[in-house]
């Protein structure tokens, strides 16, 4: 869809979604620093530059860790999707906290010296070949240049110039900022503070992250079983489909289909939206064009495409209804076919 | 890590991204209107040409690579 | 969602499962214990505690 390119999209939602994170991220600081100064032993001294850079740290991670449970959760609950439609504005938050973590470290443990502060995270710390003295520093180093990739890319121009195929290939990279960042976590803080705490949390996040993207990953690709007609897939009774509302159909080959009602009619279109993949099926009918629900992008029901002057195109389904039940075409459609909806009320 | 591959590589990653700036700069001077129709002149305005900045330092070798091949407006 | 880069979303986890949760088991059992100084006689040590 063509359009004017704007700083940040924003929504009345968004900005209360931005405002209730900026205050999180300043109750969890403030906390933590409280906390730490408030429970340390005595005879320690503290010094408040390293209290913030372990609150970054854990902050980062803890909402890096949230970030990504929140697809595999949107999958399984609806409570999540809000979250799902927010996740670049979280992204980029935890970039810059991540940022001033490693920033002040740099600063406070390497910048006294006469060596170059960023040569000196490389080398004051040379055994490579330990487990439990590994120089940990670089794994989060490793981590911070994949999430601000992420972070500067985050914008629609780049989704659209680099292409939905390599932006996506791009993101995925903080699966493995993630396990670089558990290293350095395990490696790092925790080879020296034997509270049992931070051992127990990072334990907990790996484990959810890990688990829940495993379980939600292998539940994706079974295509649920449908009882069928002629080869066309049962989607439901007309009495079970909502208006303005789609079910989602997985046939075992090919993308997965969004049936649609709207009013007396349904269609079928492909699920996936050509903006950035989003699960049309989850959206909305506005104006009588199926809305995404990721950024708002339309499409007629009646052949997929995007109204003037736009001119995306999405591959349409037959749909037929016979007693009462609705049924469609596994095969798609070429990109924005015209296709007659079925007639709620009118016979097979 | 020996200090001179870790000079090395500091020196490395501070051209990488002297040269990306660069290639931002012409990015945010015109650039970003040459491949994406939609980015032309008032359709990008300066606090996003700000915003493609650190992107295009990041990436400048494919960015630069799209300067002179991509004839296509993209997809969105 | 495409149903290719579902796969890859898994197949990148199959990867990274075991190999996170190997290194981080084994940083937890190569953890350090407390440092102990081998020239300071016992008296002392026993004393301090």
């Amino acid at each position: 869809m063509s359009h004017d390119y704007k700083a940040v999209q924003s929504t009345p939602f968004k900005k209360r979604f931005d405002l209730w994170l900026l205050i999180g991220i300043a109750l969890y600081l403030v906390g933590f620093i409280a906390v730490s100064f408030s429970t340390q032993p005595a005879g320690e001294s503290l010094h408040p530059v390293q209290v913030v850079i372990r609150a970054t740290g854990t902050l980062a991670f803890l909402l890096l860790t949230f970030i990504l449970c929140i697809g595999p959760l949107a999958r399984f609950t609806d409570r999540f999707k809000p979250f799902l439609y927010n996740r670049r504005h979280l992204g980029v938050t935890t970039f810059l906290i991540a940022l001033m973590h490693a920033a002040l470290t740099i600063m406070w443990y390497h910048g006294f010296s006469e060596t170059n502060p960023l040569v000196s995270v490389f080398i004051s710390n040379p055994r490579y070949d330990s487990l439990s003295g590994f120089p940990f520093e670089s794994l989060g180093f490793v981590a911070l240049i994949i999430l601000f990739l992420m972070a500067a890319t985050s914008h629609d121009f780049w989704n659209a110039n680099l292409g939905p195929g390599l932006w996506k290939t791009l993101h995925m990279g903080v699966y493995f900022a993630y396990a670089a960042l558990v290293l350095h976590v395990a490696l790092g803080a925790i080879q020296f503070n034997k509270d049992p705490i931070y051992v127990g949390l990072l334990a907990a996040s790996a484990v959810t992250v890990i688990g829940l993207h495993l379980i939600s990953g292998i539940a994706g690709l079974r295509s649920s079983h449908r009882d069928g007609l002629d080869g066309w897939l049962k989607v439901a009774a007309v009495a079970d489909m909502e208006d303005a509302r789609a079910k989602i159909i997985r046939p075992a080959k090919g993308e997965a289909i969004a049936v649609f009602r709207d009013g007396e009619k349904i269609s079928a279109v492909s699920n996936v939206c050509r903006h950035q993949g989003g699960p049309l099926g989850e959206g909305k009918i506005v104006d009588g064009c199926i809305t995404c629900p990721w950024h708002g992008f339309q499409y007629r029901m009646q052949d997929g495409q995007s109204p003037p002057p736009f001119t995306e195109k999405i591959a349409t389904y037959a749909t037929r209804i016979v007693d009462g039940v609705v049924y469609v075409n596994p095969e798609p459609n070429a990109p924005g076919t015209p296709q007659t909806p079925s007639q709620i009320g009118a016979s097979a | 890590m020996s200090e001179t591959a870790a000079e090395t590589l500091v020196l490395a990653l501070g051209i990488y991204f002297g040269i990306g700036l660069l290639v931002g700069l012409i990015y945010m001077l015109g650039g970003a209107g040459r491949i994406d129709p939609a980015a032309k002149g008032k359709g990008l305005p300066f606090r996003v040409r700000l915003l493609i900045l650190p992107g295009v330092a990041g990436l400048w070798p494919i960015m630069l690579t799209k300067l002179f091949t991509q004839k296509e407006p993209p997809v969105s | 969602m495409k149903r290719a880069h579902k796969r890859a979303h898994l197949l990148i986890w199959i990867v990274l499962a075991p190999v996170i949760a190997g290194l981080f088991a084994l940083s937890i059992v190569m953890r350090p214990g407390a440092p102990v100084n081998e020239t300071l006689p016992d008296v002392l040590i026993e004393e301090a505690r």
